[in-house]
């Protein structure tokens, strides 16, 4: 008996370890008028959204492994043209000196990008480089200049296939021989190679409007072949020997241009510069690669303080709304784009993110009824930041791509002004959680 | 000797294991009305009395520890070392008159130990719920000022007050005994709103800290075939904080809205209590016992945002049948009890006083070679509430199970 009641203590305690919780949320709406809730959530959609266009003095274009290369008209943005400068080396130099060359040529593998229209035909030149490609500064830019020989070593006519693997450009064989004479003689590592061979740049056709073309600059991709023989007993060995870019990110950069663009736009000729999109039709501009790009406020968020109570923004969705034929299949916009702060002058000061990681704008469904096209950018930390901001700061958004300096895409906002359909407007939900009588 | 040790052992072993269970959220209860004030009175007990309709103020103790006075504890038999661990386990049926719906809610709830060192006074120490608060209001649909939109918000409540208890009974004569207690009231209430829209979410966790002291004075009057009982308990000043967290969750963007801490709140007054019991065995074999208790509300002078707090009554009647303690028959020495209480209830809402009637019935089964250990079992029946206007019906099962161990302790050793 004095052991059967231990083992029912022990047992007891066993049961009473185990606590019983129904860990399901009840259903049933039991007394809604019991809460004592004093939260209410209002919706806004009437804050200014002022859109104005500013360009970039420069966009830093090296560290890309695109080789972007094109020529088009663009009905915004005038004439497009990007040109890409690289500079080689070789893995060995060991060449056999009775080697005899066969042929060379350019083989520019496609990274598949492209923008504008392909079933144009388009025109390269290949120019070599008269300096070295360096710079004072730690990256090339967009606008960087580095002088080539104006008469090319090689013209090619071709319709880009971006989707094909590999575009191969025959080099005449004199200029092939020369850098070839001098690789079996004179060069016996890269520096001796950029004395000899600074480089070369790769140039569309003046009077091109057709497309822009994206090509890799990894060295599986991209390079110039020689083919060549080695005289041998039984006739002769076929070999060929490569030069490629180097994996550093000053080898290479695209010199990105855009001349004649519409008169909006011609008053930007610094950064400092916006175009409010009420002195421009209403739109606003962004391109990547040229440096365009649309600053976005919200002159009248302070006005939430008005609204009495303690309170919060719960949400605040920025709906961009894009110009109906601004885009097409050959021209189409990026998505999704990141979100950037810029101060008075334009500068970039930080970028937007939220706990889960970068914050993104992106493109909302496509209304087949009214053929409109949104983007939804998440401002809520902006707003946040903007609404107890002290003392205030004329900064605003900005939206970039990711690959804004190695891409030439266009995208033209409409402002809330342009009230066709639905139109770009800031919605807020507002959570007042504390009345001001308490 | 070798009992005593394992007794101590299951004391530490029960106590590590209770202290466990008070630092989670001891839910005890799944009422809607624990919404109000700082919940409900809980059901958790200690010994039979949970039983016996919560009746017992004039009761003696004799294996089954009993704070419904502290008098009482000068009862205790001489050399006795009492101690009980409690199990509360309830289950409620919820109706509004359209819907209903069951909830759930059981933990460990009560643990408590008694002695009486010499026969002159006895004393004890306690650890229970006071108060429990477990309430959900789930789906409440809001319009969305500005648009055709709504949002969704879930309030859910849990925690309660904890009582740390002393008693002191000693004996005056044989026919009265007097004692004093002291309670450190103690407990967290937490309340969670969720507002929900469409594609972000707001969040306020409100966690009120509650912390007072108690004391009261009992009595018990021993005639020849009855016992009565008298208890007087302070009103209790809680002082409280408040910590509250906000934070809000946007397209999967978390951000912390306001944080405050150690705020002031109001405190908290509960009422002063009178307490009037008697109990008899006159009847061969069966133990009657009935009280009466009064909380003042009315003078604490507190409402509630939905109701006002008006002074409670409450009932309790308890019968027990032992048929022989000391018989060969195990049958017939299980004690077999059966209560009822009746609980004015301290809110009024809509000049509805939200009152409670519950029926209970126990069984405690004696243990061990002495027959000084209780399994006590008790299952209630309850009902509080209406489902009229905007008022919710609520039935209620609750199961307490106490585990009373009883040993002889604090005698010299004779044979030395």
């Amino acid at each position: 008996m004095k052991n059967s009641a231990l083992l029912i203590s022990l047992l007891f305690l066993l049961l009473a370890s185990c606590s019983i919780d129904m860990e399901d949320m009840p259903t049933l709406i039991v007394g809604e008028e019991f809460t004592n809730s004093k939260v209410r959530v209002i919706k806004i959609d009437t804050f200014n959204v002022e859109l104005s266009t500013f360009k970039f003095d420069s966009l830093s274009t090296s560290s890309t492994n695109r080789l972007l290369v094109g020529q088009y008209e663009d009905d915004y943005f005038g004439r497009i043209k990007s040109s890409s400068f690289f500079e080689f080396n070789a893995s060995f130099f060991d060449i056999d000196t009775d080697a005899v060359i066969d042929s060379v040529g350019l083989i520019l593998g496609y990274d598949k990008y492209f923008y504008s229209d392909t079933t144009k035909i388009s025109t390269i030149n290949i120019h070599v480089l008269t300096d070295f490609l360096k710079t004072d500064d730690e990256a090339f830019f967009n606008t960087s200049k580095i002088p080539y020989n104006q008469t090319p070593a090689a013209t090619f006519e071709y319709y880009p296939s971006p989707n094909r693997d590999s575009l191969y450009i025959p080099l005449p064989l004199n200029f092939g021989n020369d850098v070839f004479q001098a690789l079996i003689h004179d060069i016996n590592n890269n520096q001796d190679l950029i004395q000899v061979f600074k480089g070369i740049t790769v140039q569309p056709g003046p009077y091109d409007d057709a497309s822009v073309i994206g090509f890799s600059k990894l060295n599986d991709k991209t390079y110039i072949r020689f083919y060549y023989k080695v005289p041998d007993e039984y006739g002769a060995d076929e070999r060929t020997f490569d030069l490629a870019i180097s994996s550093n990110p000053l080898s290479c950069f695209n010199k990105i241009e855009n001349s004649v663009p519409s008169s909006n736009l011609a008053p930007l000729v610094n950064q400092k510069i916006n175009q409010n999109s009420q002195s421009t039709n209403n739109i606003s501009y962004y391109q990547s690669g040229t440096g365009y790009a649309t600053r976005i406020r919200f002159p009248s968020i302070k006005k939430l303080f008005d609204i009495p109570g303690d309170g919060t923004v719960l949400h605040a969705n920025l709906q961009l709304k894009l110009k109906k034929t601004s885009y097409s299949d050959i021209l189409p916009v990026i998505d999704p784009l990141s979100i950037y702060v810029v101060d008075q002058n334009n500068k970039v000061t930080d970028q937007i993110f939220h706990s889960s990681g970068e914050a993104f704008a992106r493109l909302g469904d496509h209304n087949e009824e009214y053929n409109e096209l949104f983007y939804n950018v998440p401002v809520l930390r902006y707003i946040d930041r903007k609404i107890y901001q002290s003392p205030i700061v004329d900064d605003a958004l900005i939206l970039l791509a990711k690959e804004n300096s190695s891409t030439v895409n266009r995208i033209i906002f409409t402002d809330p002004s342009l009230s066709e359909g639905s139109t770009t407007k800031l919605i807020i939900s507002y959570a007042i959680y504390e009345n001001e009588d308490d | 000797m070798r009992m005593k040790t394992i007794s101590s052992l299951l004391i530490i072993i029960s106590l590590l294991g209770f202290t466990n269970g008070y630092s989670q959220a001891n839910n005890l209860t799944g009422s809607p009305y624990s919404l109000f004030g700082l919940g409900n009175e809980g059901n958790s007990n200690v010994g039979k009395n949970s039983g016996l309709g919560k009746s017992g103020i004039a009761s003696d103790i004799e294996s089954n520890i009993n704070i419904y006075n502290s008098a009482l504890f000068a009862t205790i038999p001489k050399n006795r070392f009492l101690f009980d661990i409690g199990f509360t386990g309830e289950i409620n049926y919820i109706s509004n008159g359209k819907d209903n719906e069951y909830r759930g809610a059981g933990n460990f709830s009560s643990v408590s130990i008694a002695f009486n060192p010499n026969g002159k006074y006895g004393m004890g120490f306690t650890l229970m719920p006071a108060t429990n608060v477990g309430y959900a209001l789930i789906g409440v649909e809001t319009e969305i000022e500005g648009s055709e939109q709504s949002y969704i918000s879930n309030i859910n409540g849990l925690g309660g007050l904890n009582t740390l208890r002393f008693d002191y009974g000693r004996s005056m004569s044989e026919k009265l005994n007097i004692g004093v207690n002291l309670s450190y009231l103690f407990g967290k209430i937490e309340e969670n709103e969720m507002i929900i829209l469409s594609n972000s979410q707001l969040k306020i966790n409100k966690a009120n800290y509650y912390r007072g002291v108690q004391f009261g004075l009992g009595l018990q009057l021993r005639q020849k075939n009855y016992n009565l009982g008298f208890v007087f308990d302070s009103p209790v000043l809680l002082s409280a904080y408040k910590d509250t967290h906000t934070t809000k969750n946007s397209d999967s963007d978390v951000l912390i809205v306001d944080k405050i801490l150690n705020e002031s709140i109001d405190d908290f007054i509960l009422p002063m209590e009178l307490k009037f019991g008697i109990s008899t065995t006159v009847i061969k074999k069966l133990a009657l016992s009935l009280d009466y208790k009064r909380r003042f509300w009315d003078m604490t002078d507190q409402s509630d945002n939905i109701g006002h707090y008006t002074d409670q009554n409450v009932i309790g009647i308890g019968v027990e049948y032992v048929n022989n303690k000391n018989s060969f028959k195990y049958w017939k020495r299980i004690n077999f009890r059966a209560g009822y209480n009746f609980d004015s209830g301290y809110l009024e809402i809509d000049h509805r006083k939200i009152s409670n009637n519950s029926f209970s019935l126990g069984l405690g089964f004696p243990l061990g070679h002495n027959n000084l250990t209780h399994l006590n079992f008790s299952y209630t029946y309850g009902k509080s509430g209406t489902t009229k206007g905007i008022l919710v019906e609520q039935n209620f099962n609750t199961i307490n199970i106490n585990l009373s161990l009883s040993d002889i302790w604090f005698q010299n050793r004779k044979y030395n």
